[in-house]
């Protein structure tokens, strides 16, 4: 069987149909295909969502070049972020990878087969566990964080006095 | 007397012959609180117009003729009780995604061609003479397959992938759950050439994860489950062969 596009979109061309029968045009989706039902309008939301992890990755990658140049470029650039623009863009983006992070780790269950012993880890436990380690993860960051600001802050008073 | 309680089916209509594109025709018939669907099409076909054209042939789930897209979903007709619409209409739909050859009946020759491409049997090397009786399976072999030997070739996964719809080069969602069925089978040892089918950008790397093809399966076979495995299983063993090379495959 070969296919073809036309202006319809794509058409199946049937070498040996019965006879009697004959090809129908087979029209594309429509352009809003997504919007068809709710699951697909998520679909496209969660895809959607990779586009704002990329960006942010790209303004985190720039961030390590301005650490790189020296303190006076990091403090410029970090002065920069505070602008209300940027401050939105990070509310934006944090939004879509909250999406990203929870529709991904709702479809952990689908990947590999987890067992103990001869029993099948069910899909909810492994996405359970897949949510335990995401939480746990994000407590050690802020963790990381907290302890780091204070020990800045205990330096720069301890410079001061 | 209180008048016998009717409901209206709106199903679509194609002549090849006679149609440049598909229509509908509305029909009234009587309802009663079980009919399924396809009773409400056999009623028509064998009472009110004997030329509507559909596929239908167990009336129990199993055989999967009787697939079409009620009310917008892809459904099983015999499994999809006229009640759960009643009062409003039914608007009874081919399969999406396939060529019309009439009526409600789509030409399967696609999914039929992808089918034979993954060799849903299973693939011995070394066959064992007869004489030295079955080859046995334990509980948890035959779990490991078990949920996507269940899949019945209804084609609804199919209709339900917009990836399908877009790419009909894709080998599909119920292809690909049954490839893999065999290449989790204890008995077989025909992965390698499924892999080379499955493991292309026609195969599971042109699924995206709309998830829709799970969502629509009447057996719960989860074909979406099946691709995600086979792409964790193949990226697996293409770093194992990257790492271990000497225990290449």
């Amino acid at each position: 069987m070969s296919y073809a596009r036309t202006e319809k979109g794509w058409v199946r061309e049937i070498g040996a149909a019965p006879a009697g029968y004959r090809p129908a045009d087979q029209p594309g989706l429509p352009s809003a295909w997504w919007r068809l039902n709710r699951r697909y309008t998520l679909y496209m939301w969660r895809e959607m969502s990779s586009v704002f992890v990329a960006l942010w990755s790209l303004f985190f990658l720039n961030q390590l070049n301005q650490v790189r140049r020296g303190e006076a470029a990091y403090e410029a650039s970090v002065a920069a972020r505070r602008r209300p623009a940027w401050i939105a863009f990070h509310a934006v983006t944090l939004g879509f990878a909250i999406v990203h992070s929870v529709t991904f780790l709702l479809a952990a269950g689908k990947g590999p087969t987890l067992r103990v012993g001869d029993r099948r880890v069910p899909e909810r436990a492994v996405a359970a566990g897949a949510f335990a380690g995401w939480a746990g993860a994000s407590l050690l960051v802020l963790l990381v964080l907290l302890l780091g600001g204070r020990r800045d802050t205990d330096e720069a008073e301890g410079a001061a006095g | 007397m209180a008048s016998e309680p009717t409901i209206t089916i709106i199903a679509a209509r194609y002549s090849p012959e006679h149609d440049a594109k598909p229509r509908t025709q509305s029909y009234t018939i009587p309802y009663r609180e079980d009919m399924v669907v396809l009773d409400g099409l056999n009623y028509i076909k064998s009472y009110v117009d004997g030329s509507l054209t559909f596929r239908w042939s167990c009336r129990m789930g199993i055989c999967g003729s009787c697939g079409m897209t009620v009310n917008g979903v892809p459904t099983l007709t015999c499994a999809s009780f006229l009640r759960d619409f009643y009062p409003g209409e039914v608007v009874v739909e081919p399969l999406a995604n396939f060529p019309l050859i009439r009526d409600l009946a789509i030409d399967m020759t696609d999914f039929m061609e992808k089918l034979k491409l993954v060799k849903p049997w299973i693939i011995r090397e070394d066959e064992k003479p007869v004489a030295q009786g079955p080859y046995s399976q334990t509980p948890s072999q035959l779990e490991a397959y078990d949920q996507y030997s269940a899949c019945i070739n209804c084609m609804l996964c199919y209709a339900a992938c917009p990836v399908y719809a877009m790419e009909p080069e894709f080998l599909g969602p119920a292809a690909i759950a049954l490839g893999r069925r065999y290449n989790l089978d204890s008995r077989d040892q025909g992965a390698l050439e499924r892999l080379r089918v499955l493991a292309t950008s026609d195969g599971i790397w042109d699924c995206t994860f709309v998830g829709e093809c799970s969502v629509v399966c009447p057996k719960n076979v989860d074909p979406a489950k099946a691709i995600q495995q086979t792409k964790v299983d193949t990226t697996m063993n293409w770093y194992k062969n990257l790492v271990l090379p000497w225990g290449r495959r």
